[in-house]
């Protein structure tokens, strides 16, 4: 029989402990993979190839 | 340390009104976020980075500090304590971490903004929006709300010692 008088993590913080542990596996798995895409600012530099501008005579 | 119940209440005056309003800048942000991703008109995407570089600057980052020393305050004058609770120890964590993100993502947003003044059409179009940083802000804002609100039951193993020590030398 466990001691009453024993410490004891509440389960609501085992259940976010194990939440947040999974958040940080998939956000790392995305970073690894690069499924996420590129990180910083160069994800949003990725312009399309600038057109040819023609100059009308 | 405790507060009086005078100056505790002026202290979550003060503590609800930062933390909120960082929910509503962010909110705001998040606004500005979508109309860069999603608008076609060059004055509108040039308009919203400028807007984010300076709402995250000028609102965002000032009230997000002045919400954690708050938080700091609150915690250490009431008998909440800042490490005996799980739910002020997560909300620390939580608080702490939004801090260290937004301040590393506040460069890239100057950054960007600065492009998007000098950049033509195509290339504004090609900025796209800020959406991944400021959602996963607010979800983080949401959740240390709730832990404020319903303040969940649970000691740390140093608020569970902490207490007997104080129930050990208490005269019964």
């Amino acid at each position: 029989m466990p001691d009453p008088h024993a410490y004891r993590t509440p389960h609501w913080v085992k259940m976010f402990g194990i939440i947040v542990l999974a958040l940080i596996l998939l956000i790392g798995i995305l970073m690894i993979t690069g499924i996420g895409g590129e990180h910083g600012p160069g994800r949003h530099l990725r312009t399309p190839t600038p057109t040819l501008e023609v100059q009308q005579p | 340390m405790t507060m009086t119940p005078q100056f505790r209440k002026f202290a979550l005056t003060v503590h609800l009104t930062f933390s909120v309003g960082w929910i509503g800048a962010v909110a705001a942000y998040l606004a500005l976020g979508v109309a860069a991703m999603t608008s076609q008109e060059t004055q509108t995407v040039r308009a919203a980075w400028l807007a984010m570089a300076l709402t995250g600057w000028y609102v965002i980052v000032p009230l997000s500090l002045a919400s954690l020393l708050t938080g700091l305050v609150m915690s250490l004058g009431t008998k909440w304590g800042l490490f005996q609770h799980y739910w002020t120890l997560i909300t620390l964590v939580l608080t702490s971490f939004a801090i260290v993100v937004l301040l590393l993502h506040m460069p890239t947003v100057s950054f960007l903004a600065d492009v998007a003044q000098e950049a033509n059409g195509a290339e504004l179009r090609g900025l796209g929006g800020d959406l991944l940083h400021p959602a996963l802000g607010l979800l983080v804002l949401l959740v240390i709300q709730v832990l404020n609100v319903y303040k969940p039951r649970g000691l740390t193993r140093y608020g569970w010692r902490k207490q007997n020590e104080q129930r050990m030398l208490s005269p019964s």
